[in-house]
């Protein structure tokens, strides 16, 4: 091949190459505009992890939704983090900011109930659709408000309070002690048990103790609660004041630890880490509605350990902290995406519309037929609740009944 | 008269007793003033003192409670709880009182000063979202202490982070406000003697409270610094007890009457008692001054005073006899020298004026005298110049005719005779002019040697120079010099200028040691060797002339040398003894 054939080549295939670049930017078109979704949660807490859970939750299903083309014909997913502290003030100071970004769908509620209880009126007000991922007291989406703006894929008290006191009462107690937060979430659940024991009339609350949120000790509740005659504590707290609880009562001879069951609160931090060898020393039962140690549903798990192996390097349960958290964070992202190209529009009444006509969600913790109805804004149901127990490394396994 | 004394004496009691009265009560109000003030000062100090570490107590008590209720976890629990808080909350808070009942608004506020719930229920909420307290309380996470004002009133507002321990920071803050007058009130004292004392509280922005409203300032307070703990320190705050005047010196005005009673009862007293001893006192003096008076109006001091006493009014009138017969006895002998002095000068005066007028006479005879003296020295003066000028003329016509004659030699000597007669004509003008008084010996020398030189053909010139000099000399020696000098010109235009056109003459005039030296150089070719020697006089009349008048007639000495020209160095003594003619 001659010097002139070969610099006739090299200028075809530049030729060439042009061409494509421009076929291809052509076919690319502007970059389109992305869909927001905001999370309000406690990022400046200290001990929690709940916040973690549920970033990786929905971050793992963004990737998953924008690598099939994000929404409304290929507008790209983005997460907008907001924190609050899980102080309600500075929740909704971050709601009136949210609503004030263009195409901003909804906001994902963190762990914090008081936040969202004190959400809910500035939510209505600014119509800012939020996805409870955790949050547990009914009045957050049992508000009363027409159109609601709130859904939950998450517990709520009284079937956390239910499944409790079930397996408490499987375990042969009948008079429980409860202790309770001085918060929204405390009075929740104190309505709950309430409900509850209205309908068991064989079952008893000796003593309902509260106590506050920084509280350095919590024997004292304790001991009041055995003396009156608790068979079992049913406790409402989170990872902090959970943890005091366990190594106190720890501490304590064996005949005075009564078995505790606690709300998933304890979940939302490196609770193990906090208890240290207390958890092993009790018997500490909490209630979830997914473990990652116990799926059915594995083509779906390995989609999630895919994507969210490829983000955060997750591959295996013990990876997860906060499992609840991640799951429903990621089956709420998912069923949002669902809504959106629903309604064909970022606007979010229309959205919120939508929500409401999602049908059959192939999602990580179930399918769901129908996830929410104008009836209906719970994703999940009772019979999706069950105990759990720690394991030292802080895994968190379902307790066969 | 003599009730005027007696007046001025009893006025001046009057007034010594008055300056005294007068002096004491000053002095003694004046101290008593003093210490009065001063005890006013040091029990007003002493309740400044109480009072404030009493507000001092209550700031920091008030303070203490505020850090204890920020850290309460009720409280603390309310910033993260909704609804519901109120439950255990308002109680909280409302269960908080202040002493007295001093009403407060105690209000839990959220991260950006929004208010949560108060002491005072729903109604009363108030927001607190300035930048500065913000920052302060939330941003910086300390405790603020500030004055606002409400109307004319002020109120004490304390805020205090309220830290929450699942963030570890500052999520609200826990706010007080107080009425500053009710706190300042209730740290009063309540005592019936204290009620007068005007109370007023101040910071660095001027006064924020006074318990009362008078335009007068307090004329004796105390001021005292309220010390109360961070961040109460931030407010400097101080309190000043005060008095004013009416009241401070109230004491006082009771002490005044007092002592102006006593002073006017003590003055009406001095001034009855100084009457009637003035009257008492002055009665025999009044007497004397009367019979005085009498032997005053008859101007001849013929009968002696009479007076009844026996003290020193007596002695006195006695005293006073005495001195009048001695006066006239005295008036007698003064007049009498008198007349023996004036007579005696009466003499003298015509001895005086016949001496003066002797003197006169003498005066006027001399004066004459001297006016014919000096007609006569003019006269003899004209008449010498007279003689020296037809001597001049002679002696040229003389001149004339030996040149007619073709006699040189002649003509020559008559020429030397012409110079030696005009130079004596020079200087006796010269002395004539100046009445025969000392000449400037250098006006000298420039007069005759120009006088010599006058005389010469047009085509020559000899250039003179005379070094200025203040040296004198009497007329003897004026005339001694004259010749001499005119000798020397003589021989510088005979010898030095010649057929020459030019030549220059120099004289030098020095005074040392009562020795006069006159220097005289030509710059011609100098002496011939034995007239240098100034021992030859035979080598002709001028030198035998010169050498003649220098060292005999005016006792000096001459030497003749040849520098540059002909030298003569001629030195006399400044004053001549005594000298031959």
């Amino acid at each position: 091949m001659g010097p002139r054939r070969a610099a006739s080549g090299i200028i075809w295939l530049i030729t060439i190459f042009l061409i494509l670049s421009v076929a291809t930017a052509i076919a690319a078109g502007p970059a389109k505009k992305p869909v927001i979704i905001g999370f309000d949660a406690e990022v400046g807490h200290t001990t929690s992890t709940s916040d973690d859970a549920i970033r990786i939750g929905i971050l793992t299903a963004i990737r998953e939704i924008n690598a099939a083309g994000g929404v409304l014909g290929g507008r790209p997913l983005e997460l907008v983090i907001k924190d609050h502290r899980s102080v309600p003030a500075r929740g909704i100071k971050n709601i009136e900011e949210f609503a004030e970004i263009p195409d901003l769908v909804a906001v994902v509620g963190g762990r914090f109930t008081p936040v969202m209880q004190e959400e809910v009126p500035i939510l209505h007000e600014k119509k800012v659709i939020l996805l409870d991922a955790w949050g547990a007291a009914d009045n957050i989406v049992d508000n009363g408000r027409t159109p609601n703006f709130c859904f939950r894929l998450s517990l709520k008290d009284s079937w956390a309070i239910q499944t409790m006191l079930n397996h408490a009462a499987k375990k042969g107690a009948k008079r429980f002690g409860v202790l309770l937060p001085t918060t929204g979430w405390g009075r929740s659940c104190e309505k709950a048990v309430k409900t509850y024991l209205a309908a068991h009339p064989k079952l008893s609350v000796t003593t309902i103790q509260w106590y506050m949120w920084g509280d350095k000790s919590l024997l004292d509740k304790y001991e009041a609660a055995r003396n009156s005659g608790a068979e079992a504590i049913v406790l409402v707290a989170n990872e902090s004041e959970g943890s005091i609880l366990v190594k106190e009562v720890a501490a304590l001879p064996q005949e005075k630890r009564l078995p505790i069951v606690s709300h998933w609160g304890v979940t939302g931090g490196d609770f193990t880490k906090l208890t240290g060898e207390g958890i092993n020393q009790i018997d500490f039962s909490v209630v979830q509605t997914y473990s990652f140690f116990d799926n059915r549903r594995e083509q779906k798990l390995k989609q999630f350990y895919k994507t969210a192996g490829a983000l955060f390097k997750i591959s295996r349960p013990e990876d997860i902290p906060s499992p609840v958290g991640m799951a429903h964070a990621y089956d709420l992202t998912h069923i949002l995406a669902l809504a959106i190209n629903k309604a064909g529009t970022t606007d979010r009444i229309k959205i919120r519309d939508a929500l409401e006509q999602v049908r059959n969600y192939d999602g990580l913790i179930k399918v769901y037929p129908h996830p929410f109805t104008a009836e209906r804004h719970e994703a999940l149901e009772p019979r999706d609740l069950f105990m759990s127990r720690f394991r030292s490394d802080g895994s968190i396994l379902r307790i066969r009944e | 008269m003599p009730r005027s004394i007696a007046k001025k004496i009893s006025l001046a009691a009057l007034s010594l007793t008055m300056a005294v009265v007068l002096a004491l009560g000053a002095a003694s109000y004046i101290f008593t003033r003093h210490t009065l003030k001063a005890q006013i000062e040091e029990k007003l100090a002493f309740e400044a003192a109480l009072i404030s570490h009493r507000l001092e107590a209550r700031l920091d008590n008030i303070n203490n409670d505020m850090r204890n209720m920020s850290t309460n976890l009720i409280v603390v629990n309310a910033l993260a709880d909704s609804a519901g808080r109120e439950m255990y909350v308002a109680p909280f808070l409302k269960s908080y009182h202040l002493p007295q009942n001093i009403p407060c608004l105690l209000t839990l506020c959220d991260f950006s000063g929004q208010p949560i719930i108060s002491c005072q229920g729903p109604g009363q909420l108030r927001a607190y979202t300035d930048d500065a307290l913000l920052t302060q309380v939330i941003t910086k996470q300390l405790p603020l202490a500030r004055l606002t004002k409400q109307g004319k009133d002020s109120n004490l507002l304390i805020a205090y982070p309220v830290f929450y321990s699942a963030t570890g920071k500052a999520e609200g803050m826990l706010v007080i406000e107080i009425p500053l007058a009710r706190i300042t009130e209730s740290c009063l004292p309540d005592l019936p003697s204290t009620s007068g004392n005007i109370f007023t509280f101040s910071s660095s922005s001027g006064e924020i409270w006074a318990n009362r409203t008078e335009h007068s300032a307090p004329v004796v307070s105390s001021t005292f610094l309220v010390k109360a703990q961070a961040p109460l320190d931030q407010i400097p705050l101080t309190l000043t007890v005060g008095q004013n005047i009416r009241q401070a010196y109230a004491a006082l005005t009771t002490l005044t009457g007092i002592y102006l009673v006593i002073g006017i009862l003590i003055l009406q007293l001095t001034f009855a008692a100084s009457r009637f001893l003035a009257k008492k006192l002055t009665a025999p003096l009044v007497a004397l001054t009367t019979t005085a008076n009498q032997i005053a109006q008859e101007s001849i001091p013929g009968s002696p005073i009479t007076v009844v006493s026996h003290d020193e009014i007596t002695q006195l009138a006695s005293s006073f006899n005495t001195m009048l017969a001695r006066l006239k006895e005295s008036h007698d002998s003064l007049e009498q020298r008198v007349a023996d002095r004036t007579k005696e000068l009466q003499n003298l005066n015509l001895k005086l004026a016949a001496e003066v007028n002797e003197r006169s006479m003498a005066e006027a005879k001399t004066r004459a005298y001297a006016e014919t003296q000096a007609v006569l020295l003019k006269e003899v003066n004209h008449r010498v110049k007279n003689n020296l000028v037809a001597i001049i003329s002679m002696l040229h016509q003389e001149e004339d005719r030996a040149r007619e004659r073709g006699m040189p030699e002649y003509q020559n000597r008559i020429q030397e005779v012409l110079w030696r007669v005009s130079g004596l004509l020079t200087v006796h003008r010269l002395l004539s002019s100046s009445e025969w008084q000392p000449l400037q010996l250098s006006q000298l020398c420039e007069s005759v040697i120009q006088e010599a030189i006058k005389g010469l053909p047009a085509h020559q010139a000899v250039h003179l120079h005379v070094s200025p000099s203040d040296v004198h000399v009497d007329s003897d020696q004026a005339h001694y010099l004259a010749m001499i000098l005119n000798e020397l010109s003589t021989n510088t235009m005979k010898y030095a200028l010649g057929d020459r056109q030019s030549a220059s003459i120099a004289v030098a005039i020095e005074e040392q040691d009562g020795t006069i030296q006159l220097i005289y150089r030509d710059d011609g070719p100098g002496y011939p060797d034995p007239e240098q020697q100034g021992d030859s006089p035979g080598s002709g009349i001028g030198f035998h002339l010169i050498f003649g008048l220098v060292i005999r007639s005016m006792q000096g000495t001459i030497a003749l040398t040849n520098d540059n020209g002909a030298v003569a160095r001629i030195t006399f003594p400044a004053l001549v003894p005594d000298r031959e003619t």
